[in-house]
């Protein structure tokens, strides 16, 4: 009698054994199917379809070697779902061998807008005193990389710009 | 490690009792005869909370107005990754809920769990399954393709039909002229406002009430000893979880969900027909 006992125990034990482990089994499965795709669908980016656009500026006539200038302009921006047509800006430098950059308007830093000082011949941007040099490299402050720089192409004599693009330092 | 890990669950337990109200739930006593027969309900919550769960990730990325409702549901079907396979889920859960949540109330009808004293929990079933009803009328319309549109130009309508209440139906969902921003406004707020918090007090008042009366128990299994909740009975309901997500994954992965034109209100060719 008592080794039946025995025996039942050892097979209830057993049998209570794959129970509770086919129920933690089982909502593993469960939870990493529904888990994985949506980790997947909140972190993976949009498949947003590639292609560059290229966007009219202004002209380059008033445009002086070594003295930077914000043009704005307007330009498509795909948000989502929607294509928005937004106002953007540019810092636009020409250089001394009449080659052409244009700088993102935001600080590298935390995003604020930062301005040309004509006395001290730098950027500045007046949120945390991120200065930047006329190449967009950072001179002082916080800011971690240098400023961001359009794709530019000139045609004729009108400026055209493209994507903006980080640079590192 | 582990020695951590039970202090860590002994502070728990001292202070907020979630053990004991764990082991409570878990070792209740059900009757002998409980068995396969009887997790449908289990199937049902588990279907609401995937239900939950892929709503919740489709509102990350839907805009709730008619102008651009239909065109965000574009953007997660064809921009964002396993954003088919989310919407999938959430339609076909949809179905699959009503047919389990029927499937339910027919297992209770037939083992005669209605009976005395178990008729608020009956009542309390039916009004889960009109509030399961109300998920799909008020969710049909928020892709806002001509499907959804039109289905509900026509169950507006029927609504308006009914005697005496008519009128005063037609003007809750959104006004007598033709569906708009109006209905539309409501219909969400409805399905992501209102019914889920109804949803979620009414199946907590539904399991109190099978806990305060107890599994009905099959005629004749009254006299024979009673048995754990845990784990045989979980592991019936796991498996029978697992099995519906199988057949809900698999539609959602094999059975693309339409969406069709956006919805246009002078499309006079347009013939919505019932699925």
């Amino acid at each position: 009698m008592p080794q039946g006992r025995l025996v039942s125990t050892a097979n209830g034990t057993t049998r209570r054994h794959f129970y509770v482990g086919a129920i933690y089994a089982t909502w593993a499965v469960i939870t990493a199917a529904l888990g994985i795709p949506a980790l997947f669908y909140l972190f993976l980016p949009p498949k947003i379809r590639e292609r560059q656009e290229w966007t009219e500026v202004g002209s380059l006539s008033n445009l002086a070697p070594g003295a930077p200038v914000e043009m704005a302009f307007r330009q498509n921006r795909i948000d989502g779902w929607k294509i928005i047509s937004e106002k953007s800006t540019a810092w636009v430098v020409k250089q001394t061998d009449n080659s052409v950059v244009a700088f993102g308007p935001q600080c590298t830093h935390l995003g604020c807008a930062y301005h040309w000082d004509d006395a001290k011949h730098e950027f500045l941007c007046p949120c945390h005193n991120s200065v930047f040099a006329m190449d967009g490299q950072v001179i002082s402050g916080p800011a971690p990389r240098p400023l961001d720089r359009y794709d530019v192409k000139v045609n004729g004599n009108t400026l055209l710009v493209g994507k903006l693009h980080q640079e590192q330092s | 490690m582990r020695q951590r890990w039970n202090r860590i669950n002994e502070w728990l337990d001292h202070r907020t009792g979630i053990h004991t109200a764990v082991r409570q739930f878990l070792y209740e006593e059900i009757p002998a005869s409980s068995g396969w027969h009887q997790v449908f309900g289990s199937v049902a919550v588990f279907l609401f909370l995937t239900q939950a769960f892929t709503g919740v990730l489709l509102a990350f990325n839907y805009a709730p107005t008619p102008g651009d409702a239909y065109n965000s549901l574009r953007y997660i079907l064809t921009e964002l990754t396993g954003g088919r396979l989310i919407r999938g889920l959430h339609h076909w859960g949809a179905s699959m809920m009503i047919a389990v949540v029927v499937l339910h109330m027919m297992q209770v009808f037939l083992y005669g769990a209605y009976k005395k004293p178990r008729e608020a929990t009956w009542i309390v079933g039916v009004v889960l399954l009109l509030v399961t009803l109300a998920y799909g009328l008020t969710g049909y319309l928020l892709p806002w393709d001509n499907r959804a549109y039109w289905g509900t130009v026509v169950a507006t309508q029927i609504a308006g039909q009914a005697p005496v209440l008519g009128s005063y139906l037609t003007r809750l969902l959104g006004g007598s002229g033709p569906v708009g921003v109006v209905t539309f406004a409501r219909f969400y707020g409805l399905h992501v406002l209102l019914l889920p918090p109804a949803t979620l007090l009414l199946i907590g008042l539904h399991v109190f009430l099978v806990r305060k009366h107890g599994v009905a128990p099959a005629p004749g299994d009254e006299i024979l000893p009673r048995k754990q909740f845990y784990p045989v009975q979980v592991f019936q309901d796991t498996v029978a979880i697992f099995v519906a997500f199988a057949i809900l994954f698999t539609l959602a992965v094999a059975v693309r969900v339409p969406l069709e034109q956006l919805a246009d209100p002078t499309d006079t060719s347009y013939v919505p027909r019932p699925e």
